[in-house]
């Protein structure tokens, strides 16, 4: 074969030792190797390279589909869950009970604050703090008895 | 019955199917493999970057328009994602040492070391050492097959310079490996 022949030959060498050329190309370069000592050459240097790749671990391809498989279900879950948060009767209805709920806990916060009364006629007036000095709060708790802050505590943790 | 092609695959992927998805995985998971492998040097690392790889391209599956083959998309992404793991290693490698002169020692010529290796150990430390363009056209080339079109897209660059980074990667080998 004359040297272009060659070099067309070698630029399809690294298919042929992977068994990647069609049969009428696998019977041309393979003739060409057999009589050609520098391609011949060649195909052993590129088999050598070859040998050296790098398999990937045998778990590789099952652990890429459980983790494929994971993200699709907590995806896929997070669709369920808003679906059967939003749908049909359930969203409003639930709506109703919120501002029902938060109605009668405003109603009852109303009602309860004049109990406060004990502490005087202004109840936050001498509670709260009035001055940055006083935000620790020490001075007007510690002239509360023992009673009337058993109230207060009761009043701020209900 | 024919298996399916690639292209039929991603359409049932895109309509749902996880089964054609498997397929996918089973097919190009070495060649993501040993790309990653080829950019990281380490094969715990290019596991994992071949993992990320997989739900990186399934996730952006929509926006495969098929003008490359799903082979290429993926090996273009796996590129990415390998390389970018690579520059947070180095980063947090430089974070850690203190002293320049370890640095100095990490990166020294391997070529010595190599003579005592086995002979695939010896090619793999050698190919290893090759500039990133050189050593995934020789491995891509060699291990895959993939055509020079293909290697072009995945190292960013030409066609004919993904064949120039070949044959330069090749003649390197030929004179570390060879007396």
């Amino acid at each position: 074969m004359t040297k272009i022949e060659c070099a067309d030959v070698k630029d399809r060498l690294p298919e042929s030792i992977r068994r990647g050329l069609e049969d009428g190309d696998r019977e041309a370069v393979a003739a060409h190797v057999s009589s050609c000592a520098p391609c011949a050459e060649e195909v052993a240097f590129l088999e050598r390279i070859r040998a050296a790749a790098v398999s990937p671990p045998p778990s590789l391809s099952s652990d890429i589909k459980a983790a494929l498989a994971g993200k699709i279900d907590s995806e896929a879950g997070v669709v369920r869950g808003r679906s059967r948060r939003l749908v049909g009767w359930r969203l409003p209805a639930a709506a109703s009970v919120v501002l029902a709920l938060g109605t009668s806990v405003i109603w009852q916060r109303s009602q309860a604050l004049p109990d406060v009364g004990p502490l005087g006629q202004e109840p936050f007036a001498v509670v709260w703090p009035s001055d940055d000095a006083d935000v620790a709060g020490v001075p007007m708790l510690a002239d509360l008895s023992d009673d009337d802050l058993a109230l207060l505590l009761e009043e701020l943790g209900g | 019955m024919a298996s399916p092609t690639d292209e039929e695959l991603v359409d049932r992927v895109r309509k749902g199917d996880d089964r054609a998805m498997n397929v996918l995985v089973d097919r190009h998971h070495g060649v993501v493999f040993r790309t990653c492998a080829t950019i990281l040097r380490d094969e715990d690392l290019a596991a994992d970057a071949s993992q990320n790889s997989f739900l990186k391209a399934f996730k952006a599956i929509d926006r495969f328009r098929g003008d490359a083959a799903f082979r290429t998309w993926s090996l273009a992404i796996a590129s990415n994602e390998a390389r970018g793991l690579l520059r947070r290693i180095k980063q947090r490698r430089e974070d850690a040492l203190e002293d320049a002169d370890v640095v100095g020692a990490e990166e020294k010529d391997i070529s010595a070391e190599v003579i005592h290796r086995s002979e695939v150990e010896r090619v793999r430390a050698v190919l290893a050492d090759l500039p990133e363009k050189q050593k995934l056209s020789v491995s891509l080339r060699i291990f895959d097959g993939l055509s020079f079109r293909e290697i072009g897209v995945i190292i960013d660059s030409t066609e004919g310079a993904a064949r120039v980074n070949y044959h330069h990667g090749i003649r390197r080998l030929r004179e570390l490996l060879e007396p």
